[in-house]
């Protein structure tokens, strides 16, 4: 009895690994990380008929898809098992490091003779780029902008968005002053947004090879800041806001501005009931010199350098189609006719919709655009200056911006090398 | 009063003089009859051939003495002397007391009572065509055992073991790609002694656990205490505590995030109703100098449970008959607590410190989530540091090394906890 049953359970196995085994053979599975989660329904089904699109276009292929949200950890430890996706999105900000440890194919074979490249801006292709060799293909783009609360400015008879920092520091004044308990805007302590104001102080971070953030325009910008903070009280008086207690306070009216990208509002409007249609959104002020810029940033795919070169054919194929004029036309119609909210960070940074009324905000927001160094140690060297510049100049109204500044400089010197 | 008893129960003691003074004493304890170990003498039927109350009752009455007053020490002899039972020394009070009222119940020693002596069979004879069976039995029982705990030792071995191994391994290497690993003898850990970075992180985990030691081991303690004694609700009280224990760790942190918001947060929404017309605005996580007892204010309130679990049965262990004693001898609470409590419980607590102390630099979840190492890396700690080293800055042979260090750094102290026991153990 017990060798027959152990006998049945071998059978039972040995066929489901034939089954399988044929199955795959039958099919090339080409597992995808860009599925839209089940929440947004919508958005999963524009995503199920492309993919069905595609799976007849290429008939012998069967896409396996799976929703993720990038994480540093988990991408690492699957692409480090070797089990990692043939095809994923990540953050373009983290492909030099992601390339630096060999998980990311190099692309340039495919690439050099697609026609489409010359479409997608030449930002965006710096950002994937390492020493002339490209490791992803841009997909979406985005800018930073700020977001106003219209209701707010209405209420306060403001009649238009900040045009310069100096603007800002008005209209917080004229907003606390009408409305005692909401604040004019609120800035976290991060190099993501802190950059965009480097930028418009005539600065960078990143030039020749070196990094430079003991500039002139570095303290202007922290300055600028920190006055906002404890001399203008245009910020709430809070030691620290990160990005989701923003957001929150911003939907929630306390906050008449505040930065951000658009893909951030459906979120807001579904983690925090906020009301899309209050919100404007508007370039980032100019600086004092009269410098208006912003950054680009956005996702990009990329291939697993482990898979075999026909897949990595076949992945290249899939982000072909998923990027070609008609899928990010079809996509657009469909999203109308389910009555989808369209934000530009939903298209192909090379869109030929860009002439459409849905992306006029973002029309023209290339020509101030800047691109964050794509130096592998950046992501490393963003999170130490949070932590060591911006959230003491949050916490510390008597800072000495130089002495921190210089602090920051030797300890990096010492820990990267710079 | 109740005292008096045990200062009179001797060596010898007739019947007589036993049922006096238990009727005494139960007459004198008619609304203590919870705790007392007298009341058990209630229960105990008395055979009507060994001691006849009644016609003792009758004696009694007769010569209008009160049992306890007719056996007092002086006059004992006096006392009829037919059932005189001997009682060694070694036992305590309470034991004795037992002893005589098991004779009295029954008239002889447990051990003599026929209904509950045991009849002996003799052993089966041993022969030796069973012993080949014998073998192959035992051979049989130790095959079953080694393949019932196989499974689970694979997935441990796989699970457990496998990443301990692999990260020792990794701790020597250094990754310029995922593919080509160099190895680096003990570079990475010369590197952990002279990085600030760590150290810093030590130091925040050391203050966390020290909290943690200092309100996570104390605070549970009081509370099984409360719960002990408690006569109404303690089961629902033991379940309310322990239900944060059972709450996952990434949803509370955000909960008690929320909580602590220095803007909108419920804790200093409450604060603020005690002090009207000024809205308490404290930086529960924003500012530095609070930071860590925030996060170890939230770590024991999810780790309180366990340890309320753990005292309560350190002192289930506890004889009752210490505390009925000390009840007798008017002990207060506090005396209780003092000398019979925190004795009894020392290794208990031992075992609660360590406990909480390696769980307090392995916290992570809540640091990560609540303030991921801020403000002004504040708040980083040993577990979030080697996080970010491996994933952040991708120093994967680094953080192995820390991990690695981290380790023993928990083996010494797990050890030291246990010499401190082994020793603790010899010297009693």
């Amino acid at each position: 009895m017990k060798k027959t049953a152990a006998l049945a359970i071998v059978f039972a196995a040995l066929f489901f690994l034939q089954a399988r085994a044929q199955d795959e053979n039958a099919s090339t599975v080409l597992t995808v990380w860009n599925m839209p989660s089940a929440a947004d329904k919508n958005q999963l089904d524009v995503w199920g008929s492309e993919t069905e699109t595609f799976e007849k276009m290429f008939p012998g292929v069967k896409i396996k898809g799976i929703s993720r949200e990038y994480k540093p950890q988990e991408f690492v430890s699957v692409m480090a098992s070797g089990k990692g996706p043939d095809v994923a999105h990540i953050p373009i900000t983290a492909i030099p490091s992601m390339a630096k440890y060999g998980f990311l194919a190099r692309l340039n074979s495919f690439t050099d003779g697609w026609d489409q490249k010359d479409y997608m801006p030449a930002i965006m292709w710096d950002s994937v780029k390492i020493d002339n060799d490209v490791y992803g293909i841009p997909y979406d783009s985005y800018f930073t902008t700020l977001f106003y609360r219209k209701d707010i400015f209405d209420k306060c008879g403001i009649s238009g968005p900040p045009k310069t920092w100096q603007d800002i520091i008005t209209i917080s004044r004229e907003i606390s002053a009408k409305m005692p308990d909401t604040w004019g805007i609120a800035l976290p302590p991060d190099m993501f947004y802190f950059i965009d104001f480097i930028w418009q102080a005539g600065g960078d971070v990143y030039s020749q090879g070196k990094l430079n953030l003991n500039s002139p325009a570095v303290i202007t910008a922290l300055k600028f800041w920190s006055d906002l903070k404890f001399r203008y009280k245009a910020m709430p008086p809070q030691d620290i806001l990160y990005e989701s207690d923003i957001e929150q306070l911003f939907s929630a009216g306390k906050i008449a501005m505040m930065p951000g990208v658009a893909k951030q509002l459906p979120v807001m409007a579904r983690r925090y009931g906020l009301d899309i249609s209050n919100v404007v959104i508007v370039p980032l002020p100019a600086g004092d010199g009269g410098a208006q810029a912003w950054h680009a940033g956005g996702e990009a795919f990329v291939i697993n350098d482990a898979i075999s070169p026909e897949k990595k054919k076949l992945a290249f194929e899939y982000i072909k189609f998923r990027l070609s004029p008609l899928t990010q036309l079809s996509r657009f119609m469909m999203m109308k006719q389910l009555g989808m909210i369209i934000f530009p960070g939903d298209f192909s940074c090379a869109t030929n919709l860009i002439n459409r009324p849905e992306f006029a905000n973002v029309k023209g927001l290339l020509s101030y655009a800047h691109a964050e160094p794509t130096y592998y140690k950046w992501p490393m060297i963003r999170e130490d200056f949070n932590r060591y510049v911006l959230e003491k100049v949050f916490t510390d109204s008597d800072v000495d911006y130089r002495q921190v500044l210089y602090d920051f400089m030797e300890r990096i010197k010492k820990e990267y090398n710079e | 009063m109740s005292d008096d008893i045990f200062g009179k129960v001797g060596n010898e003691l007739s019947e007589n003089a036993i049922s006096g003074m238990v009727e005494e004493e139960l007459r004198s304890h008619k609304k203590e009859d919870a705790s007392l170990p007298i009341i058990k003498l209630k229960l105990a039927p008395t055979a009507e051939s060994v001691v006849d109350i009644a016609k003792r009752r009758e004696k009694r009455e007769k010569s209008q003495v009160s049992g306890f007053q007719s056996l007092s020490s002086s006059n004992l002899a006096k006392v009829n002397l037919v059932n005189v039972i001997k009682l060694p020394d070694t036992l305590s009070q309470t034991q004795k007391l037992k002893k005589v009222f098991r004779y009295r119940r029954y008239g002889m020693q447990m051990r003599d009572v026929p209904q509950l002596r045991r009849e002996s069979k003799p052993l089966p004879e041993r022969r030796k065509q069973d012993f080949g069976k014998l073998r192959r039995y035992r051979a049989q029982k130790k095959r079953l055992g080694l393949g019932l705990i196989m499974p689970a030792m694979i997935i441990f071995l796989l699970f457990s073991w496998m990443p301990i191994f692999k990260t020792f391994s990794i701790a020597f290497q250094k990754f310029q790609t995922i593919n080509s690993a160099e190895y680096v003898g003990l570079s990475n850990f010369l590197n952990i002694l002279s990085d600030a970075k760590f150290w810093d992180a030590c130091l925040h985990s050391g203050i966390l656990s020290a909290i943690v030691i200092v309100l996570g081991t104390w605070l549970p303690l009081f509370l099984a205490l409360y719960i002990y004694e408690a006569r109404h609700g303690s089961s629902l009280m033991k379940v309310l505590y322990f239900i944060p224990f059972l709450t996952p760790a990434v949803p509370a942190a955000i909960l008690w995030k929320w909580m602590y918001n220095q803007g909108f947060g419920v804790i200093n929404s409450l604060l603020s109703l005690f002090t009207p017309g000024h809205q308490v605005a404290i930086g529960w996580l924003t500012n530095p100098h609070l930071v860590l007892l925030s996060i170890a204010i939230v770590f024991i309130w999810k780790n309180t449970g366990w340890a309320i679990l753990i005292y309560m049965a350190g002192l289930q262990n506890i004889p009752k008959n210490l505390f009925e004693d000390a009840a007798l001898n008017g002990a207060s609470v506090a005396s209780k607590i003092k000398n019979i409590i925190l004795p009894s419980l020392v290794p208990v607590i031992m075992a609660v410190v360590f406990i909480q102390i390696i769980n307090g630099m392995q916290v992570f979840s809540e640091v990560y989530i609540m303030t991921n190492g801020g403000p002004v890396g504040s708040s980083e700690v040993i577990a979030t540091y080697m996080y970010k080293k491996a994933f952040l800055y991708m120093d994967i042979g680094y953080a192995s090394g820390v991990a690695v260090f981290f380790l023993f750094l928990l083996v010494t102290i797990t050890l030291f906890r246990m010499n401190l026991s082994n020793a603790r153990k010899a010297a009693k």
